[in-house]
C-alpha cells in the first residue's frame, strides 16, 4: 500500500511539474504583454523599463527558475493587470467554478443514468434510437452556440431565467445545463454500453431464472455493476467540466477560474495565467489522486497491479 | 457493496472541494451598467483601461473635463485656470470640497496625486500619460500649478484624466487596500466590489455640485457580447457598452433599447514607408489612397456608423480642415499613378490584420475588402491574420509592411498625430523632418488661433504625404434602455451624476 501511495504521489508531482513547464513557456511564446498593459502611447523607454521591472529581459530559463523557486514558497507572483498577488485572485474564484462544475455533473448524472439504463433495456426501440440520436447531438453541439440559444429562449423570449451572472439557484440552471450537456451525452452512451455488456452476463440470467422481478434485476444486479466504470469516468469528467467551464463561464459572465483565465490570456498576464492553470491542474490531480487512493484502499486488486 | 463505497468515496472528494455559496443578484441599484470588462483596480493611477475609468470617474473628481461638444474644457474642481508663462498652467481650486471620509481636497492633495502617479517606485500605468509635465507646485492651499518641460498646447487633455485621491487616507490604508476600497470626492461613494460579479456605488448627497439624481449605480461585467445584449434587452441592466456592429440592426428595431454613440477609433492602414521599396514613394502611397473605396466601407460594412476622414485629424481637432477633400475612390487614377511610379504591374505586399485589434469593428471584413480593392489596381496584398498581441509585437519590431490599425485619441487634441507620426516618438514606419517640424510647432502653439493655423498646414501636409491609407473614424456604440436619459460623451467617460431613470 505504501509503495502504491508513493508511486501515485510521484506521478502527481510529475504532472504538476509538466504543466508548469508547458504553461510557462507557451504563454511566453504567444506574445509580449508590454503593449497590452502600458498605455498605447507609451514610449520605447517606458516599455524597456517595464520589461526590466518585470524581469522579462532576462533569459527565459532564468525566469523559469525564479518562478519555480517562488512557487515553492507559495508565491505565484503578482497579476500584471490587477496589481494584486495572483494566487488569491485564483482561489477566490475556485468556489464559483466548483459550484458550476458540480451542478453540471449532478445534472448530467441525473439525466444520463436513467436514460442510458432505459436505452439498454429497450435496445433498438424507438426510444433507444431517439436517445442515441440525442446523445450524438449533445456531443457534437458547440457549447458556445448552445449557451447563447438557451439565453435567447429562456431569458429573452420566455423571461424565465436570468441571462447571466452568479446569484441564487436560478442563475445556476442555464450554465449548468450548457456545461453538463456534453457529459450527459457521454455518460449516457457509457451507461448504455455497460448495461448491454452486463445484461448478457450469466449472473443476470441466474437472477432472472430465480424469478426476480425485472425492475429488481436491472437496478440491483445490472446497474450496480455497470456503475463501476462509470464512477471512474466521473473522476475524469470533473476535469473536463473544469476545463469546459472556460467557455461557459465567459458566456454566462460566471465569476470563475475559466473566465479569469480567458481574460488573463488575452491580456498576456503571465503570472495570472500560470496561477490559474496550476491551480486547475492541482485540483484535477489532487481529486484524481484521492479517488485513486480510496480505490486502492477499497479494492485490493487495484493496489497490486 | 464495492460500487456503493466507491461512489461515496468520490462524492466525499467532490464535495469537500466544493464550497457552494449563494447570494441574490437582483436589481440592486437604480441604474445598472454592464461593460465588457470589470474594474481592474480603484487606484486611478494603476489602470489605463476605459472600463475601469468609466467606474472610477464617478468616485473621483478631476480638475477639468471635456465639454459635451468635444472641443473645449470646462472646470470641475478647478474654478478657473490660466497660463502664467509658457510652461506654467495655474489652477484655482474650488473651496470646501471634501472627500467622502471628510478629508479636505486642496492643492496639496492634487500635488500628492500627481507625485504618487509619477513615483518610479510605484511603477504606475498612468505615468506615461504625464511625461510632458515636470512638476506640480502648490502655490497656496487653493492654487496649484502644473509645469511642463516645454510649451505644451494639450496639457489640459492630459490633466482631465488626473483623478484626485485623498493623501491622508491613502497613507493610512496603503495603495493595495485603496485599490480595493477607494475614497474619493466624486458624485458617488464606493459601497462594494465583488470581483467579476459587481461593483456598487451609492449617491454622495454632500456632493459639491448637488445630489446625484439616482441613489445608486451598479456595474456588472459581462464579457460575451451576445449575453450582454440579452441582458439589456431583458432589462436586467440599463446600459451596455461595446455593442458590436453586426448587432446594430437588431437594437435599432428594439421597442425597449436604443443606441447611443460617440466618436471612437480612427481606423487606418499603416504603410512601411521606410523599408518597403514601392511604399517609399509618395505617389504610390497616394495611389493606394485612391484605390480604396472608404465610402463603401463606411456604408456597407459599418452601416453608416462611421465618419470618413480626409487625413489624420478628427473633425473636432483644432486645425481640421473640412474643406480639404478626402481622397476620392478612383481606381483608374490609382493605376495610372502606379504605372508612372514604375509599377505598371503592381507589386506584392503583406497586409497584417487582427480581427478585434484595439476595438476595431469588423476588422476581418474591412481588411478583406481593402485587400480586394487593392487587388483591382494590381497591388497584391496578402492577408496575414494575427491576434492583437502578436500584431503589436510585430508592429514594434518594425516587421510589418502594411497593417490595419485603430487608434483612440483625445478628439480635441489629436495627440495620436504626435504619438504615431513624429519620428522621435514612433518613427517605426514613417519619418519625415518636415512633418516633425510641423508637429512640434503644432503641439507647442499655446494660442488656439495659431494652433489652428499650424494644424491646417500639418493636416494638409500629412494628407498629401500619405503615410497611411486614410479611412474613417468609427463610433463607439452603447445600448441604452429607452427609459434611461444618458448619452455617450466625447471624453470616453461614463459620468452618472445627471442620469435619470423614468418608469
Amino acid at each position: 500500500m505504501r509503495r502504491y501511495i508513493l508511486r501515485r504521489f510521484a506521478q502527481a508531482v510529475l504532472v504538476i511539474v509538466g504543466v508548469s513547464l508547458v504553461v510557462f513557456f507557451v504563454i511566453r511564446l504567444s506574445g509580449d504583454p508590454t503593449f497590452l498593459l502600458l498605455a498605447a502611447d507609451a514610449t520605447e523607454a517606458d516599455r524597456a523599463r517595464f520589461a526590466r521591472e518585470q524581469g522579462f529581459d532576462r533569459p527565459i530559463y532564468l525566469q523559469y527558475a525564479v518562478f519555480v523557486e517562488r512557487a515553492l514558497h507559495g508565491d505565484l507572483g503578482r497579476s500584471l493587470r490587477y496589481r494584486q498577488p495572483a494566487l488569491p485572485l485564483v482561489l477566490e474564484r475556485l468556489p464559483a467554478t466548483m459550484e458550476l462544475a458540480l451542478a453540471a455533473l449532478i445534472v448530467s448524472l441525473l439525466v444520463a443514468i436513467p436514460a442510458g439504463v432505459i436505452s439498454a433495456v429497450r435496445r433498438d426501440t424507438a426510444y433507444d434510437n431517439l436517445t442515441m440520436l440525442g446523445a450524438l447531438f449533445g456531443q457534437s453541439m458547440p457549447v458556445f452556440w448552445l449557451g447563447i440559444m438557451l439565453i435567447l429562449i429562456f431569458s429573452v423570449r420566455l423571461e424565465l431565467l436570468p441571462t447571466s451572472g452568479r446569484g441564487g439557484l436560478d442563475h445556476l440552471i442555464l450554465p449548468a445545463l450548457t456545461l453538463g450537456l456534453y457529459s450527459t451525452a457521454r455518460v449516457t452512451r457509457l451507461v448504455r454500453a455497460g448495461m448491454l455488456d452486463v445484461i448478457g452476463q450469466d449472473y443476470i440470467r441466474t437472477a432472472h431464472a430465480k424469478g426476480l422481478p425485472e425492475r429488481w434485476v436491472i437496478v440491483k444486479h445490472a446497474l450496480r455493476n455497470t456503475l463501476i466504470p462509470v464512477i471512474t469516468i466521473i473522476g475524469l469528467e470533473l476535469g473536463t467540466l473544469l476545463g469546459g467551464a472556460v467557455i461557459t463561464e465567459t458566456i454566462f459572465a460566471w465569476p470563475g477560474i475559466g473566465r479569469l483565465a480567458v481574460t488573463a490570456i488575452f491580456q498576456r498576464d503571465y503570472p495570472l495565467v500560470q496561477a490559474t492553470v496550476l491551480v486547475t491542474a492541482l485540483v484535477f490531480v489532487l481529486s484524481n489522486l484521492l479517488v485513486d487512493l480510496l480505490y486502492g484502499w477499497l479494492d485490493p486488486r487495484i493496489r497490486y497491479t | 457493496m464495492i460500487s456503493g463505497r466507491r461512489l461515496l468515496a468520490f462524492l466525499v472528494v467532490a464535495f469537500s472541494l466544493a464550497l457552494v455559496q449563494g447570494h441574490a443578484l437582483a436589481r440592486d441599484a437604480d441604474i445598472i451598467i454592464s461593460q465588457k470588462a470589470d474594474v481592474e483596480t480603484f487606484d486611478p493611477a494603476q489602470s489605463n483601461n476605459t472600463s475601469t475609468h468609466n467606474v472610477t470617474i464617478n468616485v473621483f473628481d478631476t480638475l477639468v473635463r471635456l465639454s459635451d461638444d468635444g472641443r473645449d474644457f470646462v472646470g470641475e474642481l478647478a474654478e478657473s485656470w490660466k497660463l502664467v508663462d509658457q510652461t506654467t498652467w495655474q489652477f484655482k481650486l474650488r473651496r470646501g470640497v471634501k472627500f467622502h471620509n471628510g478629508e479636505e481636497l486642496n492643492a496639496a492633495a492634487v500635488k500628492v496625486t500627481f507625485d504618487t502617479t509619477m513615483d518610479p517606485e510605484r511603477k504606475t500605468r498612468q505615468r506615461p500619460t504625464y511625461v510632458a509635465f515636470k512638476e506640480v507646485r502648490v502655490d497656496d492651499p487653493y492654487t496649484v500649478s502644473f509645469i511642463t518641460h516645454k510649451p505644451y498646447a494639450i496639457a489640459l487633455t492630459q490633466i482631465q484624466y488626473l483623478m484626485i485621491v485623498p493623501p491622508s487616507y491613502v497613507k493610512q490604508v496603503g495603495w493595495d487596500e485603496f485599490g480595493r476600497k477607494p475614497v474619493g470626492s466624486g458624485a458617488f461613494k464606493f459601497k462594494e466590489w465583488e470581483r467579476d460579479v459587481r461593483v456598487v456605488l451609492e449617491a454622495n448627497d454632500a456632493y459639491w455640485k448637488g445630489k446625484p439624481k439616482v441613489r445608486s449605480v451598479a456595474y456588472r461585467a459581462i464579457p460575451e457580447d451576445a449575453s450582454r445584449i440579452a441582458a439589456v434587452q431583458r432589462g436586467e441592466v440599463d446600459i451596455i457598452d461595446a455593442v458590436p456592429y453586426d448587432r446594430i440592426k437588431e437594437l435599432q428595431g428594439s421597442p425597449t433599447v436604443r443606441i447611443s454613440q460617440r466618436q471612437g477609433e480612427q481606423v487606418y492602414v499603416g504603410l512601411d514607408t521606410l523599408r518597403v521599396e514601392p511604399l517609399k514613394k509618395r505617389e504610390v502611397r497616394q495611389a493606394l489612397n485612391y484605390a480604396v473605396n472608404s465610402d463603401a466601407l463606411v456604408k456597407n460594412l459599418l452601416l453608416g456608423y462611421a465618419v470618413r476622414l480626409n487625413g489624420p485629424m478628427f473633425p473636432t481637432t483644432p486645425g481640421f480642415d473640412e474643406k480639404l477633400p478626402a481622397y476620392p475612390f478612383d481606381p483608374e487614377r490609382a493605376k495610372r499613378m502606379l504605372a508612372q511610379a514604375g509599377y505598371p504591374n503592381g507589386f506584392d505586399v503583406e497586409f497584417s490584420i487582427s480581427p478585434a485589434f484595439q476595438g476595431i469593428a469588423k476588422g476581418t471584413e474591412v481588411g478583406e475588402a481593402i485587400a480586394g480593392q487593392l487587388g483591382r489596381v494590381g497591388v497584391r496584398a496578402k492577408l496575414n491574420v494575427q491576434d492583437s498581441a502578436a500584431l503589436f509585437n510585430a508592429y514594434s519590431a518594425k516587421t510589418l509592411q502594411m497593417y490595419l490599425f485603430a487608434w483612440k485619441s483625445s478628439p480635441e487634441a489629436g495627440r495620436h498625430i504626435e504619438t504615431l507620426l513624429h519620428s522621435k516618438t514612433r518613427g517605426y514606419y514613417y519619418q519625415n523632418p518636415e512633418a516633425d517640424k510641423l508637429i512640434d510647432a503644432y503641439f507647442s502653439a499655446l494660442d488656439l488661433k495659431k494652433r489652428q493655423e499650424i494644424g491646417r498646414q500639418l493636416h494638409a501636409f500629412l494628407r498629401e504625404d500619405a503615410p497611411w491609407i486614410y479611412l474613417y473614424q468609427q463610433m463607439d456604440l452603447f445600448g441604452v434602455r429607452k427609459n434611461v436619459a444618458w448619452e455617450a460623451k466625447p471624453d470616453y467617460l461614463m459620468r452618472m451624476r445627471d442620469v435619470t431613470v423614468s418608469k
